[in-house]
């Protein structure tokens, strides 16, 4: 069956305000990912610091050159991309990014 | 063998740990090379795909179970990404399921018929192609062939541009075919064609390990480009001599690397470019040598104007309107002294960069023991003289023979996954046909219709509709059957408020749109057709460095949704061919009278020619089972014999199921990294040592082309320049990212950056509600003095992605006049807090 269609306000159309706050089906079961960190090489026990209070970060590999591997377990699917954009925007981080991605959903 | 001590989470993280590790060349946990071979006995299928954002062309590895898209990760055999994925691919295989997903075709109605200003209601595929149909005849009794057009979009499969194209220039006889990807790199095209008469780029990835210094004119690749960032900053710590320079209007993410950072005025990268010119010769270090002999020199048509209506009064006083693509010939002496005006201390002074900054980038470009990699984006490209900072760019890599070698190349980066692979290959501009050829071109349209079997005459001779003379052509009523697929136009084209959305609404036209997900466009239009999205078709994409890359079909589409390769053959059959080609035209090949649309062009014993069972074992093919034949490799095959033989060679179709993407030209099974270099291209005659062969006289064109002003600039009434352009979170038009909600809590709606010293003089505060406003329109949004993007005194920076804040509506739609593309980088509005906020 087709979902329902949102209904469309032509006043909301014109004004530009559509937003629909329910936008995706959740996944099933939880998320385990590995990111690789470039980051600032003199600064990089402070990123590493700053990423391990992220919830649910751990360090697995650490490169003085300027890199991290970082091994994160989130609960969704989007708490993972949120974290990952929060590592990427961390002060003296160049780039964040990921390398393996898991659901644990009864794999 | 693995330890039992190990839970099955734990196991996951030691894989996921190993296989990062491998990806950044670190040691590998001795436990982990078990674990990965585990993964084996894992339920999932893999497969893989490229990514379906950006134009970096990542391969991911999805993986399947079910029917549904379960997980993505970057593919490590991939040359592009090497195993890594940034936030977007990521988010690859949850944005086929948001709940508002199309799965059925809806159609405005009123009392069950058609009526323009009715409610969407579902109906069926028959009745949406029925009066889709209708209309379109009406348009074409009407007006003609050019009472019909299409806006599609370098996110559509090879495949599904070329067939696109064909329907609309052979079929319907009409040029009025654009793809969005006229808003993203035409400029990057129009450079091109200009320089070196033949499109993209000389070099490609491997520059980026093999360079000494990075220059980005107007690109955050940070955010943008992720993963070519990634290898970017890796170069850059790996080798301590490496420089970064970034040029921006505004300070971004990019800056964090950069060794020299620059915010320039708007428009004075024109000065800039000149300026390294005219140094590279005051100092001596012209490549006479390279100079001479592959090189001549143009002097550009100047006061070519803004691309704006004829009747606004910047076009009437523009002198050179009418040929901007003109050029004189020119010596280097003359060349020399046309730059000479251009000095560094005048940039510096024009620019607002200091001048050591200039100088040491200027130093990078002259020293000849320096290789350069230029990157750009939509900086250069959304530009009223996009093409021009395209050529000079071009000037300064020619003029020091920086270019066609490793490690040196100047780089336009693509914003689409196939802008490159469709837009440009195949052609769907409104004045091209595949593989760099022009329907202004009779021995072009000879071409065009052999390959196609179609009489003398079919292809119009002259270009069609490009997009944003599309959209002033819907608000004229001039065109009035409109058909738009994997695009949001009405978001992401400029001046929305004046010109897209009057024309969609105009009640002489009728507009269909083909999407995934009610866009704004879709809102917008008269009839929606439900469409499949990446994996859930076979597809192939073409990305920024010239590689091919396909993929299978691992999952079906939702309800009824089809794909647009489906819609457009589908649609086909319901046109004869006598309803759309005038009685001498048939007259030529009378044995295709009585047939349909579809049988002349897609049933013509070429695309129908591969049977269903030349489809890789174990994979699904909707549009093959759908038509008996095997679609994909028809057209692709019958596509690929336009460039081959002619600098465009593509390989066989099944090989590209095998590899991990080729760069053409592919000759002899091998694939091509540097054109137009002796050795490695083998295009380039022997002892030639380079050979621009895009011209007849096998050398590229260094241009003469002065500074001119901006369409718009800053007054007293509007006192700051408006940029608009991306974040991190979001891609596209934000269809797909904004439907995952951390995603979208991340970045849930457009800020206003400004600097916080205009924000005090304005006596406004960080969070405040302000109008953006121009002479067009104006918006609302709350105001952001810190963070990632930090704009510098007199300019204002508006991201694009949110539909709630239609930023578009304030933008102009002034464009470069050759390359035709809108410059969404300047415009002048001003600031004014909203009242009680």
């Amino acid at each position: 069956m087709a979902p329902s269609q949102p209904a469309i306000d032509r006043r909301a159309l014109i004004t530009g305000r559509i937003i629909n706050p329910d936008r995706v089906v959740a996944p099933p079961g939880g998320e385990i990912a590995s990111i690789l960190v470039q980051a600032r090489p003199d600064r990089l026990d402070k990123v590493e610091a700053a990423i391990l209070a992220l919830d649910g970060c751990e360090i697995y590999g650490r490169d003085p050159k300027g890199k991290l591997v970082v091994v994160a377990d989130a609960p969704t699917a989007g708490a993972l991309g949120a974290m990952l954009n929060a590592i990427t925007l961390l002060p003296d981080v160049y780039s964040a990014s990921l390398v393996f991605h898991a659901t644990d959903a009864g794999v | 063998m693995t330890s039992p001590k190990l839970d099955r989470r734990q196991l996951l993280k030691l894989e996921a740990a190993a296989i990062a590790a491998t990806a950044a060349g670190m040691p590998v946990p001795a436990l982990a090379a078990n674990v990965i071979t585990e993964r084996n006995a894992a339920e999932l299928e893999w497969n893989k795909a490229p990514c379906r954002f950006c134009g970096t062309g990542c391969s991911v590895i999805v993986a399947t179970k079910d029917n549904r898209v379960v997980a993505t990760h970057g593919d490590i055999k991939s040359e592009v990404n090497r195993g890594l994925n940034c936030v977007k691919g990521y988010f690859l295989s949850k944005i086929m399921y948001g709940h508002d997903r199309l799965t059925q075709p809806m159609l405005r109605k009123t009392g069950g018929k058609y009526d323009k200003n009715g409610e969407f209601t579902p109906v069926s595929w028959d009745e949406a192609f029925d009066i889709m149909a209708e209309k379109f005849k009406d348009a074409l009794k009407k007006r003609g062939p050019s009472g019909v057009g299409m806006f599609g979009s370098g996110q559509w499969t090879i495949w599904e541009g070329y067939a696109a194209s064909k329907l609309l220039k052979a079929g319907f006889r009409s040029n009025n075919i654009d793809p969005n990807a006229r808003h993203c790199m035409a400029s990057a095209v129009a450079g091109m064609m200009r320089t070196f008469g033949i499109d993209e780029p000389a070099g490609c990835y491997d520059d980026i390990e093999a360079t000494d210094a990075f220059v980005l004119w107007g690109s955050n690749m940070a955010e943008m480009h992720p993963i070519l960032w990634t290898r970017v900053t890796d170069r850059r710590l790996s080798a301590p001599h490496v420089r970064v320079a970034v040029l921006s209007t505004f300070e971004h993410r990019s800056f964090d690397l950069a060794d020299i950072g620059m915010v320039f005025v708007p428009q004075t990268d024109l000065y800039i470019l000149n300026a390294i010119a005219n140094h590279i010769i005051k100092t001596g270090r012209v490549n006479k040598a390279f100079v001479d002999a592959h090189t001549v020199f143009k002097r550009g048509q100047t006061d070519i104007g803004y691309g704006l209506r004829p009747d606004h009064p910047l076009e009437k006083k523009a002198t050179g309107a009418a040929k901007a693509n003109d050029a004189t010939d020119m010596s280097y002496d003359e060349f020399a002294k046309f730059v000479a005006d251009y000095t560094l201390e005048k940039a510096a002074e024009m620019s607002g960069v200091p001048l050591n900054r200039i100088r040491e980038l200027a130093e990078l470009y002259a020293d000849p023991k320096t290789k350069v990699v230029s990157f750009w984006t939509m900086g250069f490209n959304q530009h009223t003289r996009g093409v021009w900072c395209n050529n000079l760019v071009y000037n300064i890599h020619l003029l020091t023979g920086k270019i066609a070698t490793a490690g040196n190349s100047p780089f336009s980066l693509t914003g689409q996954p196939s802008a490159c692979g469709t837009a440009r290959e195949v052609g769907t501009f409104s004045h091209r046909l595949p593989a760099d050829m022009l329907v202004a071109n009779k021995a072009h349209r000879d071409i065009a219709e052999k390959i196609w079997q179609l009489p003398e005459g079919t292809i119009p001779d002259k270009p069609g509709y490009h997009a944003v003379l599309q959209s002033r052509m819907l608000r004229d009523g001039k065109l009035n059957a409109y058909w738009v697929q994997v695009n949001n136009n009405l978001q992401a084209g400029a001046n929305i408020n004046e010109e897209t959305l009057p024309g969609f609404r105009n009640p002489e036209n009728f507009i269909v749109v083909s999407d995934a997900y009610p866009t704004v466009t879709a809102l917008a239009a008269d009839l929606i057709l439900p469409a499949a999205m990446w994996v859930e078709k076979e597809g192939a994409y073409g990305n920024a460095e010239r590689r091919t890359q396909f993929w299978h079909q691992l999952v079906k589409a939702p309800g009824e949704s089809r794909s647009d390769l489906w819609q457009l053959m589908e649609f086909s059959k319901r046109f004869k061919i006598e309803e759309v080609w005038p009685e001498e035209l048939l007259a030529k090949k009378p044995e295709y009278r009585g047939k349909t649309m579809f049988d002349v062009l897609y049933r013509n014993g070429v695309v129908d020619k591969y049977p269903v069972s030349d489809i890789e074992a174990g994979y699904a093919n909707d549009e093959a089972k759908a038509f008996g034949f095997y679609v994909q490799k028809g057209l692709f095959e019958e596509y690929a014999s336009f460039g081959r033989g002619h600098g465009h060679d593509l390989a066989p179709f099944d090989i590209y199921h095998r590899e991990r993407g080729l760069r053409w030209p592919v000759v002899n099974g091998q694939e091509t990294r540097w054109r137009f270099k002796e050795g490695s291209d083998p295009y380039v005659r022997q002892g030639t040592n380079y050979q621009f062969y895009g011209f007849p006289d096998g050398k590229a064109r260094i241009f003469a082309l002065p500074f001119e002003p901006a369409a718009e600039s800053p007054d007293k009434e509007y006192p700051f320049w408006l940029s608009t352009g991306r974040v991190l979170e979001h891609w596209h038009s934000g269809t797909m990212t904004r439907r995952v909600p951390e995603l979208y809590r991340a970045f849930p709606e457009a800020v206003c950056f400004m600097h916080p010293d205009d924000a005090q003089e304005a006596k406004l505060r960080r969070g405040d509600e302000v109008k953006v406003i121009s002479r067009r329109g104006f918006i609302r949004a709350r105001l952001e003095t810190r963070g990632r993007d930090r704009p510098p005194k007199g300019l204002v920076f508006v991201p694009w992605f949110d539909e709630s804040k239609l930023i578009n509506k304030v933008t102009l739609d002034a464009t470069d006049p050759i390359s035709l593309q809108t410059d969404f980088k300047k415009c002048a509005v001003r600031i004014e807090k909203v009242v009680g906020s």
